[in-house]
């Protein structure tokens, strides 16, 4: 009874101690407090806008073609060639499983589509072109491109030698709406052979090497110019944000796991099917990562700072608690626990901002363009990705508790050794008078 | 009666005290051996320098010998251990000193509690004993300021309340009223001695200060770190 | 399945054929028939020359002399003879396929359909001008628009419009071919507009190997003026004693 009691009275005095040595010096820690609530602040924030940052990035990149997931031949990839195609029995199994209940609630898009390489050419000149031939229906709901139309429409089921242009293409090669041009690929007996389409609207992504190259045609046009049939090189498949990606290829894997194994199709998430993209975002999230670094580091000392301050300004007074019966221990502990307190409610604090900051930019995006002055006022291009300045914040728990414990860890490894000293503090030598 | 209460007596043997200052050793204690018995309110005197102090922190377990022993309530302290060292100071020793007792950040109460709240006394103890302490101090309708309120007299009277109100063997006091006018010292005295007298709490001063020479009951006083004369004063 | 036909082809000047013997004019004109005989002229057997093809434009010009065998429709082999610089770098075209081979990096690459649309030799020939091989008949629909006296010639002029789904890029090509031989004088591609894209021009008429050809074509870009590419015939030899295994890429990278 008595032990317990005075196991409890003696946290209690730690916690007294640690609390009113806080407030005691309340100037520095308000500013060790207001470095890291902006610290928390700025990193949940900011984390929110570079998660929402690459969720954009990758959700174009992912309605460009490639889906969040695409289903195609294993060779395909690095040949991008014809013959490297969907069979159609394979294509039959990936449809089937994309139409189970369970795929079906999550997947938001799904685009057949055969991918050729080819050539675009009018009275003007001729231009190389990267032409997808897609069932017009399914690709409205995937593709971005037909919210880019600048003129015209995009395609339709019942279009025929229709073709959706590049702005870059219908420049260099002189296009209007109506206007003849011919695209040239091999087919599938692997003979050159040309194809007559009109443009019935023209895209503006903002991307060159979207804007200039791609042209989209209807799926049974290039069937039947090249001789493929109904036939597909991939079908790409879209859900709702990126962190579905994982579960959404594993589940495709096992659903197609025989024709997997007998090399006939292959299975890849967006990182494998767009590792430019994948390596972008891993870049401009290690440059993130740096930043947090210098960020933790900078508020990693200033607990230290305020911390091992107070902690050498009461050398005497921890000569006088240590004289008193608290063992070096306890001494410690009261050390920690000011730093903690001090990161735990800052944190709470800065966290509360940030996710604030970020509930409040969730509706209408935050625009870059402020930060960044007028040169971002239009689209901002990096890699083939086009940067809309407008960025949606991502919140995730996940994130914010991430964030938490990471500066909860800096706290407590920034507080250890200001506590580590008062444990080694020399008692008769901290109650010299003259000290 | 535990069996430490029946030997709280405090003896040190053969002790020394050798440290480095520069590159000087600082012989501050030399073969000290030495009884204090319970109930006695005893003077450490001599010269800054004469080991007094140091003397008084080994005994309270505040520094290690480098040679001999010291035995408080019957523990030898060079064998403990930091933080059984720390629970026998809360248990068995309280302390004095000279200034900057308390702890800033409590209040007078708070600072006389605090040995209590450590060994787990109850809340209506603590206020019970620090109620009566406070009374005999004069220090009623002080107890809720900090420190930094209180006059040096205040503060020192404080000290010993705390020092004595966990019920320690002995109390230590490192020159208690050096900072102290002279009504302030006598009234910290009278208190001490009336404590001593009433409660049977054992004192061990070290001092300079005439008047606490005066108002002891044993003087011993060190010179270059020896015992140079102990003598115990009837009346 | 529709051809190319983007513009009269350099194909037929590389694969000198035989020319077809004509008939005198028939006073009922055959529109279709006439442009498929002058068509001939560059379809046939096997042939070997030696051509100069001189490129100007604004920025620059040069001059370049190649040797080229032909066999068929399908196959060539183009071989640069000078400026020394570039001298040994060749292009094989066998049947849809072009390769490049460089000497100097002793490296041969294959044209991808998407590069067909480039530069053949920093001319204003394209890489895709030399392999199609559609015929004119097959994607338009051709009328007779003129029939008379052109600067002193006798001359017909025929028009020519892409049928509805032809894969061809010209709105119009005007073709005049002098009546007196079937030889060709002038084709103007149009765009859809009506607007000039580019012109060809054929002349000094002469007999080499036996056969009278235009030994000069010179074409313009419309959009470029002063800009013009020339191949003009040193020397020309027919019914060369080679087949199908001397357009290998063998062949290409290990002249005989």
């Amino acid at each position: 009874m008595m032990i317990a009691r005075r196991k409890a009275f003696q946290i209690r005095v730690i916690a007294v101690l640690a609390l009113r040595n806080l407030r005691r010096q309340v100037r520095r820690t308000l500013l060790t407090a207001t470095a890291i609530i902006l610290g928390a602040g700025m990193l949940v924030f900011s984390n929110a806008i570079g998660d929402g940052t690459h969720e954009q990035w990758i959700d174009d990149g992912v309605r460009t073609g490639s889906g969040h997931a695409t289903i195609e031949h294993p060779a395909f990839r690095m040949s991008r060639k014809l013959e490297d195609r969907l069979a159609a029995d394979v294509r039959a199994v990936a449809e089937a499983a994309l139409a189970t209940p369970d795929l079906a609630d999550r997947v938001t898009g799904v685009s057949a589509q055969l991918t050729i390489s080819g050539m675009a050419s009018s009275a003007a000149g001729a231009r190389p072109a990267h032409i997808l031939a897609v069932d017009p229906q399914a690709e409205v709901d995937f593709t971005n491109l037909d919210d880019q139309v600048i003129e015209g429409r995009y395609l339709q089921s019942d279009d025929r030698l229709a073709a959706f242009v590049g702005v870059g293409l219908v420049e260099t090669l002189d296009l209007r709406l109506g206007s003849r041009l011919v695209l040239t690929a091999q087919d599938t007996n692997k003979e050159i052979v040309g194809q007559l389409v009109r443009v019935v609207g023209v895209f503006r992504n903002g991307a060159p090497p979207v804007d200039n190259t791609v042209v989209h045609i209807p799926l049974a046009i290039a069937g039947e110019w090249l001789g493929s049939g109904d036939d597909v090189s991939k079908i790409a498949v879209m859900v709702e944000d990126s962190t579905e990606v994982s579960s959404l290829v594993r589940r495709l894997r096992q659903a197609l796991a025989d024709p997997v194994d007998a090399g006939r199709v292959t299975v890849l998430g967006w990182r494998e099917a767009m590792p430019a993209l994948a390596s972008l975002v891993a870049v401009d999230q290690f440059g993130s990562y740096v930043i947090f670094a210098i960020l933790f580091v900078i508020i990693g000392f200033g607990i230290v700072n305020t911390v091992l301050m107070s902690v050498l300004h009461r050398h005497r007074e921890f000569g006088v608690l240590q004289a008193l019966g608290l063992t070096p221990r306890q001494t410690g502990a009261v050390v920690l626990l000011e730093g903690l307190l001090l990161t735990t409610v800052s944190t709470l604090v800065g966290v509360g901002l940030g996710t604030w900051l970020t509930w409040y930019f969730l509706g209408d995006g935050f625009d870059m363009a402020v930060i960044a002055g007028d040169s971002l006022a239009n689209n901002m291009e990096m890699g083939s990705v086009v940067i809309d300045p407008i960025i949606i914040p991502m919140f995730s728990v996940a994130r914010t508790l991430q964030t938490i414990g990471w500066i909860m860890l800096i706290g407590i490894l920034a507080s250890i050794y200001p506590a580590l000293r008062a444990t080694r503090i020399d008692i008769a030598e901290s109650m010299k008078f003259d000290q | 009666m535990t069996p430490d209460d029946m030997r709280r007596d405090v003896r040190t043997e053969n002790l020394w005290k050798i440290y480095q200052q520069a590159s000087e050793e600082v012989q501050a204690v030399r073969d000290v051996t030495l009884t204090i018995q319970p109930g006695e309110f005893t003077a450490l005197a001599g010269p800054s320098g004469s080991g007094k102090t140091t003397l008084l922190n080994l005994i309270g377990g505040l520094t290690r010998p480098t040679r001999g022993q010291v035995r408080v309530a019957d523990h030898e302290l060079s064998k403990l251990p930091n933080h059984v060292l720390a629970r026998l100071r809360l248990n068995q020793i309280g302390f004095v000193f000279q200034a900057y007792n308390l702890l800033p950040v409590l209040t007078a109460r708070e600072n006389a509690e605090f040995p209590m709240l450590l060994q787990g006394v109850s809340a209506e103890e603590r206020t019970r004993r620090v109620d009566e302490l406070f009374a005999r101090t004069g220090m009623e309708g002080l107890e809720d300021r900090r420190p930094g309120k209180l006059s040096g007299g205040q503060q020192q009277r404080v000290a010993v309340v705390r020092a004595v109100a966990s019920k320690p063997a002995l109390v230590l006091a490192d020159e208690p009223t050096a900072n102290l006018d002279s009504a302030s010292s006598d009234a910290l005295l009278d208190l001490m001695d009336e404590l001593n007298r009433d409660l049977g709490v054992t004192f061990v001063f070290a001092t300079h200060d005439e008047r606490v020479m005066e108002r002891s009951r044993r003087l011993i006083r060190m010179v270059d770190g020896r015992i140079d004369s102990d003598v115990i004063r009837v009346g | 399945m529709a051809r190319i036909g983007r513009a009269h082809r350099l194909t037929g000047l590389l694969t000198l054929g035989c020319l077809a013997t004509f008939g005198t004019a028939s006073a009922q004109i055959d529109p279709l028939e006439i442009i498929d005989q002058v068509e001939q002229l560059y379809r046939g057997d096997s042939s070997r020359g030696t051509t100069t093809m001189q490129v100007v434009t604004e920025n620059w010009d040069r001059e370049i002399t190649m040797e080229v065998w032909s066999l068929g429709d399908d196959y060539s082999l183009v071989r640069i003879l000078a400026p020394a610089r570039e001298a040994g770098t060749a292009t094989l075209k066998a049947d849809q396929d072009i390769y490049n081979y460089l000497p100097k990096v002793d490296r041969t690459i294959k044209m991808p359909a998407s590069m067909m649309g480039g530069s053949w030799m920093g001319s204003h020939f394209t890489n895709d001008d030399l392999v199609q091989e559609s015929r004119l008949i097959n994607d338009y629909d051709i009328e007779l628009s003129f029939d008379g006296d052109r600067d002193g010639i006798v001359v017909w002029e025929f028009t020519l419009v892409p049928k509805p789904e032809a894969a061809v890029v010209w709105g119009r090509i005007e073709y005049r071919v002098r009546q007196t031989d079937y030889m060709p004088l002038a084709v103007s591609y149009y765009d859809e507009d009506g607007e000039l894209a580019r012109s060809m021009e054929f002349s000094d008429f002469a007999n080499m190997g036996g056969r009278v050809i235009p030994r000069l074509m010179m074409m313009r870009p419309a959009d470029k003026p002063g800009e013009y590419t020339s191949m003009r015939y040193e020397d020309l030899e027919f019914d060369v004693d080679i087949d199908e295994s001397f357009f290998s890429l063998r062949a290409l990278q290990n002249p005989r």
